[in-house]
């Protein structure tokens, strides 16, 4: 299943080998993940997809560097996460992660413009006004840029979040059910910035969906059961996604 | 809906924990407060020297005459009266100097006859004989170290004399010694003459009732006998009654023993008022916060088809459960708080050494009363602000309720209105303009319209700093400072909740601390003005009263080589009316404060005399007082004087501008009273002499005054200051009492930016910490926030202070500079940005521990 590292091509984005995560001890411990080894080549789009419980959001939250796995190793780019202090991580995953929730997590105080530049403010790095207006013009919010959340759609927070997760040029975007919470349009809308995201700036994005469409979005399908990596889909589509979904619910 | 209700409640303790002391921190405070006000109300004095007499009868000083005496006499039911003078005489040691602290216990003199009231005993010696024998109670025979046979220095009634220890008293039986006065016993003639109060007068009557009489009914019977004796009274507009005839418990009140805590009673209410009103604005403040953190909950209600009403129901039944139990916890603590509080201001001579806490359900009841109808309203608020939020939009995170314009533009301009109008009572009420009914409470009325006016335009005032502070404070702090003056700017109605408290807090300190100097300046200026004489003779103030010179000592001055003329003053309330068919002269509100002149008034008082000249002849009446009362100059006037016989007639001999607006509206000549009024010892004697500032003729006064500090001879420089000093002395009790009030307060203040900050951050937290801000960026932030509500609620508060300030000292910047309590405002802004900083730390560091826990499960 898994893809063999190779010395010809770039150095993986992400790699986690034989990562393993339990949650709680003794009685009450639950295993999330089960011995997963994967790389994420850069520049490519991976949807991680599974039933409820399957150990998807665990599973990138331990590639993003947020949650340190109980075993096995995680690296971001050339940096071995294992062991790391939780200070040197957030420096980490301030300079090479960007993250997509599905809750939008914009800071209402602060106008579009403010929330996307934020993490430059946060690194204490100049903002880059250009670069906002690129980013903001890719996702169709350039005229949104002097709204304050609570002014602006769905849609419209969501793509917000993603300027801002892209704002500090990050190795690899993490998106939590980035459409969970909206609707059919703005789902599209907010899918084709992340692929564009990819085609255009050669953007390394992991997404974790329960949708087959959002999932067909992608360039690569994994699919999680029980804390093991059960299917690998290149080039999906939605029917074969769906179908896939179905299948893996059936056994599960 | 009320099973929902706790159903909320019990599902989220934590956020409810914030409200839930704020209503107890509220309610214990009412609490205390009312309880210490009703306490003072209602304190009665211990019954020490009328132990032995059923009925007691007293009043002004020498208010008895011989007649009231024996019409008294005359009730079948009176078996004996004992007529009772009682004057202060301070035992002196061999320096001269008081053996006991003038302040801490009073000393009393009275006539040997009247020892039977407590009853006193002799247990050594014999009873006082002649002019040269004093009879003393053990405890001041031990003070003095003295023993009968030896001979020791008093001072009475303005001079200083040499007596003979004749015997030592205690009270009879197994009562034991008086606890709160000092006895000194003369022979009945010469307490007399020392007493001074002419014409046979006594201070009190000792009323023994026949085997079998009521001692009601006989003080009731008594009551209008003695009334009839005082045709002419004109009774004060607070304070004692000129005449009180009292049996029982009450009788402690006449013994004069005690300064009166009633008028401490009447400010406790106004404070209580204060800070109810306060406590309203908090527990509000608290419950509106809790719930507004769930309005994503009620959103949902609503949602799923709970009607508006229902929602109403649900909060005001949360609003009723919190503030019952808030109310019931508040109260009790207030109990304890109340005794904590006394103690303390005991200590500090803000009450009575013999002041108690007086427990009583009534001051309890009405905290409960206060916060469970401050919940209501609280309420009613959430409610309707909760229900202005649409279902769907806070469903979609988007809670920021917008606020249209016109709503803002009605706030500010009714904020800026309660402001001014706040100014034009307090300005009214120090230039006594102010109408009589309105005249006790325009200082709540004052600072309850400040409290509304900043509530109204507090969150303009926050939102107008945070912008004006974003650019400068981010340039501080790129990253905490920016995202603090955003969030400010963003939520300023929610700390305008902190702003307004913490502001009106700085503001009433600063005006309790503020007023004072500037009070006593402005008496104190008006008091020297209108003195215009090169010596002034004054006995000590104990207990805002003078010690009291008498007229032998005037006499003896007047007779000195080099005094030219001299004058004997005294205060007391009077009134008068034109002697016009159809004036109605009894109406308490038209008393004025009058000097009683005995000497060269025309010589040696500066009124500023616009009309007439003043002469013993007649009354000078002020120009306010006279416009006020429609008297004019030539006119014959009917004279109503506290403990008056008979109204007196006089004509109009002049017309004065120096009457503080009305005030000090009379200037009466002694010679006229006499007989009418006991002859009271002097307040101060003014003295002129030939050359001012005579050194030898101030030796000679001084040697005149006894050299023992305690009569001084002052210079008009000298009293200036040293009468300044005097009644700030006298006054700053309540001043202590404001900032304890306020300290309250702005802890207060910082516990609600707490609990704002605490659980109803946890979202934004995650947010900031999901977007990799580090843990410090966000303490950081938290801190500059409170900087930003902390430092303008400051500014408005002094702003407030020193707006106030620069009113009462009539526009005098550098007076007002000089009153400005700016010490005690800079401890007070440290201390609340400190409390809130270190809260709010405790508190957002609380809630980003258990976002790590929620993050991982």
């Amino acid at each position: 299943m898994n893809t063999p590292p190779s010395s010809t091509r770039p150095p993986a984005a992400v790699r986690l080998t034989q990562v393993s995560h339990v949650y709680g001890a003794r009685e009450t411990a639950v295993t999330a993940l089960k011995d997963v080894t994967w790389e994420f080549t850069p520049g490519t789009f991976t949807a991680v997809m599974g039933p409820s419980g399957s150990g998807k959001t665990t599973f990138l939250q331990c590639a993003a560097g947020l949650l340190e796995p109980t075993s096995g190793s995680v690296s971001l780019g050339p940096h071995q996460l294992n062991g790391m202090s939780e200070k040197k991580l957030a420096i980490l995953r301030r300079e090479l992660v960007g993250f997509v929730f599905q809750s939008f997590n914009l800071i209402p105080a602060l106008t579009a413009a403010e929330n996307i530049a934020l993490p430059l403010r946060l690194a204490r790095r100049g903002v880059d006004r250009a670069w906002t207006n690129e980013l903001a013009k890719r996702a169709g919010i350039a005229d949104r840029l002097d709204h304050r959340p609570h002014e602006l759609s769905g849609g419209q927070q969501q793509r917000v979040a993603i300027c801002r997760a892209l704002i500090t040029r990050p190795q690899v975007l993490c998106a939590d059910e980035p459409t969970g919470a909206l609707d059919k349009a703005a789902s599209r809308a907010v899918l084709s910035v992340l692929r564009e995201a990819v085609d255009d700036l050669g953007q390394t994005v992991i997404m974790v969906t329960h949708d087959p469409i959002a999932a067909a979005t992608a360039d690569q399908v994994l699919f999680l059961v029980d804390g093991r990596i059960t299917d690998v889909m290149d080039a999906p589509d939605p029917e074969r996604v769906a179908a896939t979904v179905t299948r893996l619910a059936g056994e599960d | 809906m009320s099973a929902i209700a706790w159903k909320t409640l019990l599902r989220r303790p934590g956020a409810l924990l914030g409200a839930f002391l704020m209503i107890v921190i509220g309610a214990s405070l009412i609490s205390a407060f009312s309880l210490i006000r009703h306490s003072a109300v209602n304190a009665e004095p211990p019954v020490e020297r009328y132990r032995a007499v059923p009925v007691a009868a007293g009043g002004t000083e020498g208010l008895f005459t011989p007649d009231a005496v024996d019409r008294v006499r005359g009730l079948s039911a009176v078996q004996e009266v004992v007529p009772e003078l009682t004057f202060t005489a301070i035992v002196l040691d061999a320096g001269g100097q008081p053996v006991l602290p003038l302040t801490r216990i009073a000393q009393f003199g009275h006539g040997w006859s009247s020892a039977k009231l407590t009853p006193f005993a002799l247990s050594a010696g014999r009873a006082p004989a002649g002019d040269g024998e004093v009879v003393l109670d053990r405890e001041l025979a031990a003070a003095a170290g003295v023993s009968p046979g030896d001979s020791l220095g008093l001072l009475v009634a303005g001079a200083k004399r040499t007596y003979r220890l004749a015997g030592i008293a205690e009270p009879a039986g197994s009562a034991g010694p008086l606890a709160y006065q000092r006895t000194l016993f003369f022979a009945d003639e010469h307490a007399a003459e020392l007493a001074g109060r002419g014409a046979g007068r006594v201070d009190g009557l000792g009323v023994f009732v026949r085997a079998g009489a009521d001692p009601a009914a006989v003080a009731a019977a008594i009551r209008p006998l003695l009334s009839a004796t005082i045709q002419g009274d004109a009774p004060g507009p607070a304070g004692l009654p000129t005449l009180q005839v009292l049996t029982g418990a009450d009788r402690g009140v006449l013994e004069g023993s005690l300064p009166d805590d009633r008028a401490t009673g009447q400010t406790m209410g106004m404070l209580t008022a204060i800070v109810a009103l306060m406590a309203v604005t908090v527990i509000s403040g608290a419950l509106i916060t809790s719930v507004r953190r769930r309005s994503r909950q009620l959103a949902l209600l609503r949602a799923v088809g709970g009607t508006p009403g229902q929602i109403r129901v649900l909060c005001c039944a949360e609003a009723l459960l919190l503030s019952l139990l808030g109310g019931l916890a508040g109260s009790l603590v207030g109990l304890g708080l109340a005794e904590l509080l006394v103690a303390a201001l005991r200590s500090r001579e803000v009450f009575n050494p013999a002041f108690r806490v007086v427990h009583s359900v009534e001051p309890l009841v009405l905290a409960l009363a206060i916060t469970l109808v401050a919940g209501q309203v609280a309420a009613w608020l959430t409610a309707r602000s909760a229900l202005r939020i649409r279902p769907a939009e806070a469903l979609t995170n988007a809670s920021a309720v917008t606020e249209d314009t016109r709503r803002s533009t009605f706030k500010i301009v009714f904020g800026v209105l309660a402001l001014a109008g706040a100014g034009v009572i307090q300005v009214l009420g120090m230039s006594g303009l102010m109408p009589p009914a309105l005249r006790g409470v325009y200082g709540v009325l004052a600072s309850g319209l400040v409290m509304i006016g900043i509530g109204l335009v507090g969150s303009w005032i926050v939102y107008g700093m945070a912008r004006l502070g974003r650019v400068p404070v981010a340039r501080l702090s790129p990253v905490g400072g920016y995202l603090a003056a955003a969030n400010v700017r963003f939520k300023h109605r929610r700390y305008a909740g902190v702003v307004a408290p913490l502001a009106v807090g700085v503001a009433l300190a600063g005006w309790a601390l503020s007023s004072l100097p500037l009070y006593t300046l402005s008496m104190t200026e008006e008091a020297a003005d209108r003195v215009d004489a090169d010596f002034i003779l004054r006995t000590p103030l104990v207990r805002e009263t003078y010690v009291g010179l008498s007229e032998d000592v005037r006499k003896a001055a007047a007779n000195l080589p080099g005094v030219t003329t001299t004058a004997g003053l005294w205060e007391a309330w009077a009134q008068a009316t034109p002697s016009r068919p159809g004036q109605d002269g009894s109406l308490q509100d038209t008393a004025t404060y009058a000097t009683i002149v005995t000497g060269a008034a025309g010589d040696l008082l500066d009124l500023q005399v616009r009309q007439g000249a003043l002469s013993d002849e007649g009354v000078a009446v002020g120009a306010a007082y006279a416009r006020q009362r429609g008297i004019s100059l030539g006119e014959r006037v009917q004279v109503r004087v506290s403990g008056a016989a008979e109204p007196i007639e006089l004509p109009v001999v002049a017309v004065f501008a120096l009457d503080k607006g009305g005030q000090e509206g009379l200037v009466l000549p002694g010679a006229a009273l006499a007989g009418h009024v006991a002859a009271p010892l002097y307040d101060r004697i003014l003295v002129r002499a030939e050359s001012a500032g005579d050194p030898a003729l101030s030796q000679r006064l001084d040697a005149l005054a006894g050299q023992s500090g305690l009569v001084k001879v002052e210079t008009p420089a000298e009293f200036r200051r040293e009468y300044a000093a005097e009644r700030s002395a006298a006054t700053s009790n309540i001043g202590i009492l404001a900032v304890v009030l306020v300290g309250g307060f702005l802890l207060l203040a910082a516990v609600i930016a707490l609990v704002l900050s605490a659980a109803d951050r946890a979202g934004e937290f995650h947010s900031f910490r999901q977007i990799n801000a580090a843990p410090r960026q966000i303490s950081l932030m938290v801190v500059w926030e409170m900087v930003l509500t902390v430092v303008p609620a400051w500014v408005l508060g002094v702003a407030a202070t020193g707006w106030m300030a620069l009113l009462m000292a009539g526009g005098n910047v550098e007076e007002t500079l000089r009153a400005l309590p700016t010490g005690t405002m800079a401890v007070f802004g440290a201390a609340a940005l400190i409390t809130a900083v270190a809260g709010c730390l405790l508190t957002s560091r609380t809630a980003m521990r258990s976002l790590n826990r929620f993050e991982v499960t």
